[in-house]
């Protein structure tokens, strides 16, 4: 009975160490993990520059505005590499702790392009950062300028970076490429698209504004750390069709303007060398300054016919460009192998795609919501 | 020479010899006089000499002034055996003992003694005793004085649709209460005596019919093995029955209301009535009990699974937010989201203190006043309470020794705790906490969920008389889980919970 009791809590002690033991091993505990830090000494980065200096990477941490509107802050380092960099800005500043954990963009400048993997590589490394940081390019021009031109007192880049981001998502229209996403694209296609930005002189006229605000100006295409070139604002539409990305755009057509609600689009081919593309688009009314009766089915037709036309000619902008490019950055090639997978596998899709002929059909439907007139009339009489 | 300086003596618990408890103490022949020496340099107690009608001889009535009541010794049995209508036809001592006991007196319980341990045992139950010195008996008459506390309403399990009453000091009127509430002639009531010296009768109630003997008999086991000096708390009870006393979790379900007391022996429970203490004890107990309201059937069902499923979200709360803040500050401070971080960092810019000495001190503050808030009376405790909460909280704001965050932090906790419906489990989660806050200044998340599982095993491996506690988390499956979190409504239950064996499990039809 004595040696059962005994065998029972060794059984018990043996499970009481067991769990501790195997959670720290489980979960991957190490020591720069187990360190303590206090809350109060952090400085929180969230957006980081990086360029290229006479061969060595500079390093350029903005923090956001404070919660009571205390100005951001601006920190620089040089590394021979991206780490170095980052320890280096760790160590230079010893009032604060740059604590990276935070950071939601990474900007690169033009001329740092070819250090974008070695980004990638370090964001997929650090348990700081996360691959769903955003990244972008500068359009010409450093990332540290773009920093400092667009820091004001009560306004940083971060800040504005955070509200391109919020109103892509807000008005349904364009992508913020991620680490995440590009480090797959790389991966997988041995290219990539990244959101490309230019600093605009700023309109905004309150006090402490900066004189520089931040655009977006569609993507660049990588591939092997140089840029391929950029979509423009037609082919950057095109890309988002075809690439089912959100995209809801607003078009005028004469004296209505619409907005495209839903778009769909459906990639096909038999040969692989002539394909089709068929576009969707759903689009309602939403201005009318010339009193258009959408009752009218010619009229109808008509303003169809238009929407069409514009969709039709933002597709064809982007597949020529990337026919250009030589880069399937459209995703067709993706499409075509879940269409058909064996077939696909045995034809080489690089040669195809830059000389595959495409069958582009598009088809717009206006729907009838509002008819303004219709009201009008309608209080007239009442009066 | 005398001293009351205590000896030192290693291993003292070896010296101390052990002495059984002895049934019967005094060896005297039953007289008056030997009654008297064995309450000697008692003040309230008191005798009277009294000769019985026709010259039959003398009698003494021997009883504890404040326990009985001296209207009715004088009525019921001093004017009787003093009559000559009722005990002239006696015609010695032994004659005149039966007609004492056969109705000769008005006492509604008479009981014929003739050892002088069993009169000392009624004396101090508040009996009056006739001793007949002749013929060494005595007829002993329960006269006991009805002054108790009243039936109050309840003050730690509060109720706002339920019955008012309450369980008392007096046992018999806790046995009063729950026949009233429970008239069922299969509900028994099964007496035992504990305490070498307070002798204190407890009672386990079960309802014959539906209950599974083998529990009664085990609760009956455990209380006979009680030996203790006296029961004067319930603590005296529940770390003697208990299965795993060192575990800080109850493990006996205590309740004041009569009610919630019935409800239990409606499911199978066993109860335990003690005299002397104003609550009822309930056994098998396990978590899901200590979790559920007495009022959650007066309310709505849908109404008291929310409240149910509130209340585990309270305890989790309670047990593992100022632990998990401590890890969130400490090291992994990039779960939480920018504006939050930047909100904590702005609040703990001018404390001085780190973050792990700061939550324990608040932690610490927060138990003195409540400790303090309960100790003091009412009206003095509360103004505690609210002095304590403006200093504690605002001023230490204000001065800069705390962050508003922690306050926020350990008052949340403290909140969270009030809502667990049992103040036992209640003061083991307060415990636990502490655990939970140390573990997470060590080293994290880590130790916080490898104490967490710990906490888990230890609870999984309970059991409160042969029953798991954590049933039905631990073996119950998904419907009975869900019976446990939610409350079903009152006609679809109708069965009782199996975890109690009970012999009857059908409810309703």
């Amino acid at each position: 009975m004595k040696k059962q009791k005994i065998t029972q809590a060794a059984k018990h002690m043996i499970f009481i160490l067991l769990i501790p033991a195997l959670l720290i091993f489980s979960a991957g505990c190490s020591r720069q993990q187990m360190v303590t830090y206090e809350v109060e000494n952090f400085e929180l980065i969230r957006t980081v520059a990086v360029d290229k200096v006479d061969g060595q990477i500079k390093l350029t941490a903005s923090t956001g505005v404070g919660l009571e509107d205390e100005p951001g802050k601006i920190y620089y380092a040089f590394g021979s590499s991206i780490a170095e960099a980052m320890e280096n800005l760790r160590r230079s500043y010893t009032i604060g702790e740059a604590f990276f954990a935070y950071t939601e963009h990474i900007v690169i400048g033009s001329e740092a392009v070819d250090c974008l993997e070695t980004v990638l590589d370090v964001v997929a490394r650090s348990i700081d950062l996360r691959l769903g940081i955003n990244i972008y390019i500068v359009q010409s021009g450093t990332a540290e300028e773009l920093v400092t031109l667009c820091q004001g007192s009560e306004t940083t880049l971060s800040d504005m970076l955070t509200s391109v981001v919020r109103e892509v998502s807000r008005i349904g229209r364009g992508y913020i490429y991620t680490c995440g996403d590009v480090m797959s694209s790389l991966a997988k296609y041995g290219y990539a698209l990244i959101t490309v930005i230019a600093p605009s002189q700023s309109e905004e006229v309150w006090e402490g504004a900066p004189e520089y605000d931040v655009q977006t100006l569609g993507f660049a295409v990588v591939s092997e750390g140089k840029i391929l070139g950029c979509t423009d604002e037609g082919a950057t539409t095109g890309v988002l069709i075809l690439n089912d990305l959100p995209c809801m755009q607003t078009i005028a057509l004469g004296d209505v303007t619409v907005q495209v609600t839903d778009i769909d689009c459906k990639i096909s081919s038999d040969d692989f060398q002539t394909i089709n593309v068929a576009v969707t688009a759903q689009a309602g009314v939403i201005e009318d300054s010339g009193g258009v009766s959408l009752t009218d089915e010619q009229v109808r037709s008509e303003l169809e016919r238009a929407l069409g036309t514009k969709l039709l000619q933002q597709v064809r902008c982007s597949l020529l460009l990337s026919q250009q490019y030589g880069v399937d950055f459209c995703a067709i090639g993706p499409a075509l192998e879940k269409h058909s997978p064996t077939k696909f596998r045995d034809i080489d899709w690089q040669e195809h795609f830059e000389n595959a002929v495409f069958n582009i059909s598009i088809r717009a439907n206006i729907q009838r919501t509002y008819d303004v007139s219709d009201t009008l009339e309608l209080k007239g009489d009442n009066r | 020479v005398f001293s009351i300086k205590p000896q030192k003596v290693k291993k003292d618990r070896v010296n101390v010899p052990f002495h059984p408890p002895d049934p019967e103490p005094f060896t005297a022949k039953l007289s008056a006089r030997a009654v008297e020496d064995i309450f000697a340099d008692c003040y309230d107690f008191q005798k009277r000499e009294l000769k019985l009608a026709l010259n039959r001889g003398e009698v003494t009535v021997c009883f504890i002034d404040g326990l009985v009541s001296g209207s009715e010794v004088a009525e019921q049995v001093i004017r009787p055996i003093t009559s000559r209508e009722r005990l002239g036809c006696a015609k010695n001592q032994r004659r005149a003992l039966e007609l004492i006991a056969r109705g000769g007196a008005y006492g509604h319980t008479a009981n014929v003694r003739e050892n002088i341990n069993d009169v000392v045992s009624d004396l101090i139950r508040g009996y009056c005793a006739v001793i007949f010195d002749d013929i060494a008996a005595a007829v002993t008459f329960e006269v006991r004085t009805q002054e108790k506390r009243s039936i109050d309403e309840p003050k730690e399990e509060k109720s706002i649709k339920g019955s008012k009453d309450v369980f008392i000091e007096m046992l018999k009127t806790n046995t009063m209460l729950v026949r009233r509430h429970l008239p069922d002639p299969f509900l028994k009531f099964r007496s035992l005596t504990i305490g070498r010296r307070s002798k204190t009768t407890v009672t386990i109630v079960y309802i014959a019919n539906m209950t599974n003997m083998l529990l009664v008999e085990e609760l009956e086991k455990r209380i006979s093995s009680i030996d203790i000096q006296a029961v004067t708390s319930a603590g005296d009870i529940e770390q003697y029955i208990a299965d795993r006393p060192r575990c800080a979790f109850p493990q006996l379900l205590r309740t004041e209301r009569p009610d919630r007391f019935c409800t239990n022996l409606l499911e199978g429970r066993v109860g335990l009535l003690v005299d002397g203490l104003p609550m009822g004890f309930l056994a098998p107990a396990s978590f899901v009990q200590f979790m559920k309201m007495p009022e959650d059937n007066a309310y709505h069902f849908i109404t008291a699974s929310i409240l149910t499923l509130l209340r585990y979200f309270a305890i989790t709360v309670s047990l593992l937010l100022p632990a998990v803040y401590v890890a969130v500050a400490m090291y992994h401070q990039e779960m939480l989201p920018t504006r939050l971080m930047q909100t904590i960092i702005a609040s703990k810019q001018a404390v001085p203190f780190p973050t792990a000495v700061e939550i324990l001190s608040m932690l610490a503050a927060f138990e003195l006043l409540q400790e303090a808030g309960l100790r003091l009376p009412d009206t003095v405790g509360k103004t505690v309470s609210i002095i304590g909460a403006l200093i504690v909280g605002q001023s230490a704001v204000d001065a800069k020794v705390a962050s508003p965050v922690v306050v926020i932090v350990v008052a949340l906790a403290g909140i969270a705790g009030y809502t667990i419906p049992n103040q036992d489990l209640s003061a083991a989660v307060r415990i636990w906490r502490f655990a939970f806050v140390i573990a997470a200044v060590c080293g994290g998340f880590f130790p916080v969920m490898s104490l967490f599982c710990l906490l888990i095993y230890r609870l999984c491996s309970l059991d409160s008389f042969g029953v798991d506690y954590m049933y039905p988390f631990s073996q119950g499956g998904a419907v009975m889980i869900l019976r446990a979190l939610l409350k079903p409504p009152l006609y679809s239950e109708k069965l009782r919970w199996p975890d109690t064996g009970s012999v009857d499990r059908r409810k309703q039809r």
